[in-house]
């Protein structure tokens, strides 16, 4: 039965990682990301699950991945200090393949930066925060109802993809409160499951790294009767590191093409009235919502504009951008950061249209009258001969 | 294209006074009497002193952008938030604590006459000998100004929010409020379609 409650943006984060199966929670409180874990001290012990207050974040991106190993779905929350930190401990979830959710609540940066002030400058470190080449998922909702939704997909798709999941928020939607309707479809949403090792014969050897003959990837099993090697040097797939030329070509590549080749059936992403735009407005996060905002007082003034908004920032939804660039006549790319995305956007755009970046870091949101004045500028130009 | 703009609201006072949760709770009530609600905070690394402020915003549709710049009510509950009447839209409600800010009914008149002096912390002192609800009296009277929630509503919320033991202390808190104040003044909540009207209200 549907109902209408309010959330906060944190909250809705820890309650759907409960709903999708989530049942230990390691971490290190820091604004704006500390009511995660304060939500999910409180609720994990009634489901029976763990949650360890880590001595900071390098040990607690290491404990997600230690429990997920160990057969249980988990996550942890941060912001950028944290996120920098976890960045070798995300590169070993990359390499074992292990499923796990992290939360980055971005605020103000560099370093310490300005803690309760929303910002988006984490976009290319959530790409390529970890060393060497990895594909990854980082899923960024705008609303809370978003959170709460996306949360639930995000450990589907670590489970599915077996690897880490980015849950991207910035401070505004983790601290905000928001009423929505939550659907029955919410309540009761799709899981993916892990496989259980009593699916398995006595004498049936698991490899979790091999391929399959369809060249899917192998689902993870919890702990059990099986048992196998978990090695952050390359590996084969019995997981047993292995460093010949041939084993490792097939590995960084499978890493590489688990995702990338999937990167369709990825993609989440919404269109407002782009069907006639000329103007596109490429925004994400609380950003997209200003976004959303001027569009709607742009077409109220006839000008021919549309939102795109892509929910998976990694992998970027490429080829219906593509479409975008050749269909449209211009872009308008805000963000809060000095350009990170349009600087990727813009190598998709082969045929030269015009990119309007509008970059703002003084710690405040953009608002629907900036993004206006932007997209009437744009107008003004492109129709003036 | 029909563009609702959302009612505003902003609490602001100093941090450690309960603006926020009296936030919270409106925030929960508006939704519990059918409105979409949007609440956000603002605070600073400061447990106790320096400025805080929540924004409750509320609409009959879905609330595009959860900031407003303007608002229909400020609350102002310390002198260190003072500079946000320049925040009040025109004829707006503007309530204050007189007891820790000293309002320049002058200036603020310009922008409004509908100013409300609300003696939260005195009545919270005088009669209940605990200045720490005051939030909770200034809650009570801003309710029954602005009658944008049922009293029955408030109460119920504020039992969702605070823990058993403070259920009596809080709901005679907020009754003391609600019986401080007299007039009201209801908000405009539908976009009306024009009467013939005669150039201004």
């Amino acid at each position: 039965m549907s109902r209408m409650v309010i959330m906060q943006g944190n909250e809705a984060c820890a309650l759907a990682a409960l709903k999708a199966g989530c049942r230990f929670y390691a971490g290190y409180p820091i604004t704006p990301s500390s009511e995660v874990a304060e939500t999910m001290a409180r609720e994990l012990p009634k489901v029976g699950g763990t949650f360890i207050q880590m001595e900071d974040e390098i040990s607690s991106a290491a404990a997600i991945i230690g429990a997920s190993l160990s057969g249980v779905k988990s996550m942890t929350a941060t912001s950028g200090p944290g996120f920098s930190l976890m960045q070798e401990g995300i590169g070993y979830g990359v390499m074992t393949e292990t499923p796990c959710v992290f939360v980055n609540v971005m605020r103000g940066g560099p370093s310490t930066g300005m803690p309760t002030k929303p910002a988006q400058g984490d976009i290319m470190q959530l790409r390529w925060g970890t060393h060497g080449d990895h594909q990854i998922i980082a899923l960024y909702p705008s609303t809370v109802e978003e959170v709460y939704k996306y949360t639930i997909k995000a450990f589907n798709y670590a489970e599915k993809y077996r690897t880490p999941v980015f849950l991207v928020m910035d401070e505004t939607l983790g601290h905000m409160r928001e009423s929505f309707f939550l659907t029955d479809e919410e309540e009761n949403p799709e899981i993916i499951q892990r496989i259980k090792d009593t699916e398995f014969s006595d004498d049936e050897l698991f490899h979790p790294f091999d391929l399959g003959e369809d060249r899917t990837v192998a689902p993870l099993v919890g702990m059990g009767k099986t048992r196998f090697h978990v090695s952050g040097l390359v590996h084969d797939e019995t997981g047993f590191p292995a460093g010949q030329a041939e084993v490792a070509e097939k590995m960084i590549k499978h890493l590489d093409s688990k995702i990338r080749m999937y990167s369709e059936e990825i993609s989440i992403y919404e269109e407002y009235m782009l069907s006639d735009a000329e103007i596109v407005v490429v925004a994400f996060g609380t950003t997209a919502r200003s976004a959303l905002r001027a569009v709607k007082m742009a077409r109220s003034d006839k000008i021919p504009v549309g939102l795109f908004k892509p929910v998976t920032i990694w992998p970027a939804p490429v080829s219906r951008i593509k479409k975008l660039f050749r269909s449209a006549n211009a872009f308008i790319i805000p963000e809060m950061n000095m350009g990170q995305y349009a600087q990727e956007l813009s190598k998709l755009n082969k045929t030269n249209k015009h990119i309007e970046m509008l970059n703002k870091i003084n710690g405040e949101l953009i608002t629907p009258e900036e993004i206006l004045d932007s997209i009437t500028k744009v107008w003004i130009q492109l129709t003036e001969i | 294209m029909n563009l609702s703009i959302p009612i505003s609201i902003r609490i602001s006072g100093q941090g450690g006074q309960g603006n926020i949760l009296m936030g919270i709770i409106l925030a929960e009530a508006l939704v519990k009497e059918g409105y979409w609600v949007v609440q956000t905070q603002h605070y600073g690394a400061q447990v106790r002193g320096g400025l805080s402020f929540c924004d409750v915003l509320f609409d009959k549709e879905p609330i595009d952008f959860p900031v407003a710049e303007t608002f229909n009510i400020i609350y102002l509950m310390h002198d260190v938030a003072a500079s946000h009447t320049k925040l009040l839209k025109n004829n707006g409600i503007l309530f204050y604590d007189s007891e820790y800010v000293n309002l320049k009914k002058d200036a603020v008149g310009r922008i409004t006459k509908k100013i409300v002096e609300v003696q939260a912390t005195k009545i919270a002192y005088e009669k209940i000998n605990n200045t720490g609800v005051s939030n909770m009296v200034a809650l009570g009277a801003m309710v029954k100004t602005t009658n944008i929630i049922s009293f029955e509503t408030l109460i119920e919320t504020m039992k969702e929010n605070v823990k058993p033991s403070f259920y009596d202390l809080d709901t005679k808190a907020i009754q003391l409020g609600y019986d401080s104040v007299e007039k009201v003044y209801a908000l405009k909540l539908d976009d009306k379609i024009t009467k013939l009207v005669r150039g201004f209200e």
